[in-house]
């Protein structure tokens, strides 16, 4: 591994104020507030007056709430589905994109990268037309592939209405995974590319033998980065479904908003926004756990 | 044979991507050319063609958006935030790459943990600790938050970049006496130039782009950002899209443009690195 | 004095939008000279010096004002801060407020409005953030669902007080104005609109091509001509419930009413006794579960205006919707469709209580006013509110396509629009009721309620269910 001695206690006490000082700052910002959310949640506050303190009573009646446990087994599948999507989507494509037999790459490469630039309200948009029942893309391709005894209602059945919400999230942001495994592949050096060629590996071997383990560590931060925005998402789900039919697509971030904004319950919210935070570190545990120790 | 199969193999390379290609130009034809039709075109049907290109709605767009101001606002965020974000970010992920010292995984797991975090679930929280510090409504209310949203991603891919560079240089450069962040800013900080890159683009569309708290913290018309100005669309009853997608359209092209150019700077790293095919 | 700079800046920024509304046209460079000969002199010594100077040429620029002021007959000074969702160039109410409100600040240039603006979408978050930060501002909107967390915690100060202090004032609403705002037996706040929130919107073409004949009086004509709708190939009732709150808000609500009266719903969301399992309530339920099978299938993943696109297409002969709807189609209706468009209540349904005049309509959102604003600040305040809700602007909004909260003497009527013309007469004869998710606590009027009218449309929750539902969340929150 390419890790460096700490020389001597000078250099100890620099690296130690270079890295607590942007850290105190954002723990400052980004977590104090969250102790506060920690203290909220213990109370009944309407958000105006004093908060009454009411003990864990926010978090039974939570756990107790099946929309509760629906929203957090919708998000956790988006989760997972998205990950896995995005990820392994990006990491093919980005192999693809080693190869001499792709044609255009410069013309995918730019492209790709547009949905993620584009606002969620612009691909609610897109993908709403595309799953319309009257005017929809997928139901005329359907049609003309001759099945149309598939066509369904896409974004009203709620059986199948939550895979149909994570196409458009997977597809929004494979580009900008592959952007960072493409410039992860780009830090591993030409000569190792050419003695594998030396020893005939080609193509696919290539890539599952060399590159795999050498971006391995852009593999896991992407595998973060996704996990990470999933767990938050709710632009997307408001623009396509707003969260229904019923809850079906609902998130827990959304469930947050509700409870805070909507219902002006901030003690629940906070509460749920506890939550989230205690399954964001069991799943960053995970990913730690699971990925870290391989590449050792 | 052999030919047939080689036919196959780049059909079956080529065609998917090409698929995926068009899927992701789609969007974008289709905001350039509702963003030209009129609102009861597009509330007729939001697929077909304008029947003429009013481009009127770009001026009507510029001006109800205030998009001037607005615009100047958002650059003003984001450079700044940008130029912080890469500093720190670059010595944060530096240090957690290279070296061992007690309280790293804390570091990372905080990190790791405050990115899975709603906006909504700090919004409050944030705006309370703003008001206690006298920050609401000031040009700097937003850059510190955004900072501090921005350094987990950019650290972590600084931070894995990192850990696939051998370390021979650096100890080379030690050996003739170069200080830490000597060795950090004129030894590394070259070799990363593709990930700094990515962490710009990624900064920059994310803070150009951040709508909650901009809305809640900020109040006065001076110093709005564009996503704000994107909800002057919608009155009570009703919202006017085509100004709307118009309005979108301008907003996307400095992402686009900071896009383009620092990918370029993206595949030099990648030409240089290792790609030959 | 810490604000002076900003207030100023807005308030020649304003001066600009009045000079700009008068000349009539958008040329954004047009200056602020062009407003009246008699503020010229004013302006003048404000405009160029008043981002470095503010102090001094603010006292210069108000003894000059002063005079400019008492010769149009405005007099009064103060400052309050104003928040609100009137878009400047939106819908109607927004045009009405405006016109109103730039009115007011020519006539009064010694008055200093601070105006705060958020989109109507973004609004309630906005408001809440504030509140939860102790920074609520002089004045905001709010609908009736929060006023008691305002009201039990001091922030507000009754409006009518001052309201029937002022007798012109008090004899300026129409009746029922004051329903959403009153809690606690006290008005709290101050309306400005007065919608129905469902109304019937029909193609007369389209009814008569199936052999229809005119709007249905009953439930049971309604339901016939659905069926010879359908036959015909035709969505009978287009619904776009994506984002929840039509099918709940604007019509289910309205249809309750045929099965339940006013009084039971004010004894249910005062605990008095009515519970949402009340065999009526389920009647109500099970009824209009039965109705959507004549809804568009895609019901709940289209929203409002994809609704409104299979109006306009021919696709569908008829919607509910509220009161606003009438002002979207005068504007984007295609002029075919819109020739043959007209209006009608929603029916009674036979041996029900309720009669087609029974409707949920009301102001919904109003003006209040924070518990510390007071003396020259509130006096101003008031003035404004008055300004911007009755007498003019009452007869504005008729021309701008609704209808306010301020009864419309002196409006010409022929001048309106045909279709908005018959809502108008519609309206006058309707019996409001309740909106429930105005007065209900929001966990249940915009929380349950939406998501299970979702459910009970989408044929995926009984009528049973749902109503033990709604109760379970309502007594959880009395």
């Amino acid at each position: 591994m390419n890790i460096r001695e700490i020389r001597n206690n000078k250099q100890k006490a620099g690296i130690y104020a270079l890295v607590l000082i942007p850290f105190i700052y954002f723990v400052y910002v980004m977590v104090y507030p969250l102790i506060i959310s920690i203290y909220y949640s213990l109370t009944k506050w309407k958000g105006i007056g004093n908060p009454k303190f009411v003990g864990l009573s926010n978090y039974t009646a939570m756990l107790q709430s099946s929309d509760f446990w629906l929203v957090t087994k919708n998000t956790l599948f988006l989760c997972v589905v998205c990950t896995v999507g995005q990820v392994g989507i990006a990491l093919v494509i980005a192999f693809l994109m080693t190869l001499r037999r792709l044609k255009l790459k410069t013309f995918h490469r730019a492209v790709i990268f547009f949905p993620v630039v584009m606002a969620p309200i612009v691909v609610g948009y897109v993908w709403r037309f595309i799953y319309n029942s009257n005017y929809g893309l997928l139901n005329a391709f359907l049609t003309a592939i001759g099945r149309s005894d598939w066509i369904r209602f896409w974004l009203d059945d709620q059986d199948i209405v939550l895979r149909m919400v994570s196409v458009p999230v997977i597809w929004q942001y494979i580009g900008l995974y592959m952007i960072i495994l493409m410039s992860g592949i780009s830090a591993i050096p030409q000569e190792v590319f050419e003695c594998a060629e030396i020893d005939g590996a080609t193509g696919f071997k290539k890539s599952i033998y060399i590159t795999l383990p050498m971006i391995w560590d852009s593999l896991k931060v992407c595998i973060i980065l996704c996990a990470g925005g999933t767990m938050k998402i709710y632009d997307h789900l408001v623009a396509l479904t707003n969260g229904g039919p019923g809850r079906a697509t609902e998130s827990l971030a959304m469930y947050c908003y509700e409870y805070t904004f909507r219902f002006g319950n901030f003690g629940m919210g906070a509460a749920i926004a506890v939550t989230i935070l205690v399954l964001a570190l069991l799943i960053s545990g995970a990913i730690q756990l699971v990925m870290g120790r391989r590449k050792d | 044979m052999d030919k047939a199969k080689r036919y196959f193999a780049n059909f079956l390379v080529n065609v998917p991507i090409l698929f995926l290609s068009l899927t992701c130009i789609f969007p974008v034809v289709w905001l350039l050319y509702s963003s030209v039709k009129t609102d009861a075109e597009f509330n007729i049907s939001p697929v077909n063609l304008p029947g003429k290109i009013h481009l009127d709605n770009y001026v009507k767009a510029f001006s109800r958006a205030n998009f001037g101001t607005f615009a100047f606002n958002s650059l003003f965020n984001s450079i700044i935030s940008l130029l912080l974000v890469l500093v720190v970010s670059f010595v944060l992920g530096y240090l957690l790459s290279r070296y061992r010292f007690r309280g790293r995984s804390i570091v990372y797991g905080v990190l790791m943990a405050a990115m899975m975090v709603p906006i909504y679930a700090l919004i409050v929280p944030i705006f309370i600790q703003e008001k206690k510090l006298g920050l609401l409504n000031n040009y700097f209310s937003l850059i510190p938050i955004y900072v501090a949203m921005e350094l987990p991603t950019s650290v972590f891919l600084i931070d894995s970049y990192i850990k696939g560079i051998s370390v021979d240089l650096e100890d080379a450069a030690s050996i003739d006496g170069a200080s830490l962040p000597r060795t950090m800013f004129t030894i590394i900080m070259p070799i990363c130039r593709p990930i700094l890159s990515t962490v710009v683009i990624l900064t920059f569309m994310h803070v150009w782009n951040e709508f909650p708290f901009a809305q809640v913290l900020i109040s006065k018309e001076e110093l709005k950002t564009i996503p704000l100005g994107l909800t002057y669309f919608t009155s009570q009853y009703s919202t006017s899209y085509t100004l709307l997608l118009a309005a979108l359209a301008m907003a996307t092209i400095p992402v686009l443009i900071i896009y383009l150019f620092f990918y370029n700077k993206i595949m030099e790293g990648m030409m240089a690195g290792a790609v030959k095919g | 004095m810490k604000v002076k700079s900003m207030k100023k800046t807005l308030a020649i920024m304003l001066a600009a939008a009045t000079a700009l509304s008068a000349a009539g046209c958008g040329d954004a460079s047009t200056p602020a000279t062009d407003s009246e000969p008699a503020q010229d002199t004013a302006e003048d010594t404000t405009t160029p010096a008043a981002d470095t100077a503010e102090t001094e040429s603010d006292t210069a620029g108000d003894s000059a004002e002063a005079e400019s002021a008492d010769a149009s007959g405005g007099g009064l000074s103060g400052s309050f801060s104003f928040f609100h969702f009137h878009e400047d160039d939106g819908a109607g109410t927004s045009k009405a407020f405006w016109n109103a409100a730039n009115k007011f600040m020519e006539a009064n240039p010694d008055v200093n409005i601070e105006f705060i603006f958020t989109d109507s979408n973004n609004y309630q978050e906005k408001l809440t953030t504030l509140m939860a930060g102790d920074e609520l501002p002089d004045v905001w909107l709010s609908k009736g669902d929060m006023l008691p967390t305002f009201a039990d915690a001091d922030a507000i100060q009754p409006a009518d007080q001052y309201i029937s202090a002022d007798s012109e004032w008090a004899g300026a609403y129409v009746d029922g104005a004051f329903a959403d705002c009153t809690y606690d037996g006290t008005q709290w706040g101050v309306p400005f609109q007065m919608q129905a929130n469902c109304i019937g919107v029909y193609n007369e073409a389209i009814f008569e091509e199936c052999g229809i004949n005119g709007w249905p009086e009953t439930w049971t004509e309604l339901l016939e001509d659905c069926e010879k709708i359908k036959a015909a190939g035709y969505t009978p009732i287009a619904m776009g419930n994506k984002d929840q709150w039509l099918a709940e808000s604007a019509v289910f609500n309205t249809y309750a009413y045929k099965y339940i009266d006013q009084a039971w719903f004010d004894s249910l969301a005062n605990n008095g006794g009515a519970k949402f399992t009340d065999e009526a309530f389920v009647r109500a339920l099970t009824g209009f579960q039965d109705i959507a099978k004549y809804f568009n299938e895609d019901m709940n993943s289209i929203d409002q205006d994809e609704m409104f696109a299979l109006y306009y297409n021919k696709q569908a002969a008829m919607f509910f919707d509220g009161a606003w709807s009438v002002g979207t189609m005068i504007d984007n209706c295609p002029e075919d469709v819109l020739s043959s468009t007209h209006v009608g209540l929603m029916p009674a349904v036979e041996g029900e209580a309720g009669t087609k005049y029974d409707t949920a309509a009301g102001a919904g959102w109003n003006y209040l006013i924070s518990s510390g604003l007071e003396g020259d600040d509130l006096t101003a305040c008031l003035a404004f509110l008055k300004a911007v809700t009755t007498g003019e602007y009452a007869d504005d909004a008729l021309q701008q396509g609704f209808i306010s909260a301020g009864k419309a003497a002196n409006a010409d009527t022929s001048t309106l629009n045909p279709l908005f013309a018959e809502y108008y007469e519609l309206a006058a004869t309707m019996n409001n009721c309740s909106i429930f998710d105005c007065v209900l606590p929001a966990e249940i009027g915009s929380g349950v309620l939406y998501a299970d009218t979702q459910q009970l449309i989408a044929g995926t929750m009984t009528p049973e269910d749902m109503a033990a539902d709604c109760q379970s969340t309502l007594e959880a929150n009395y």
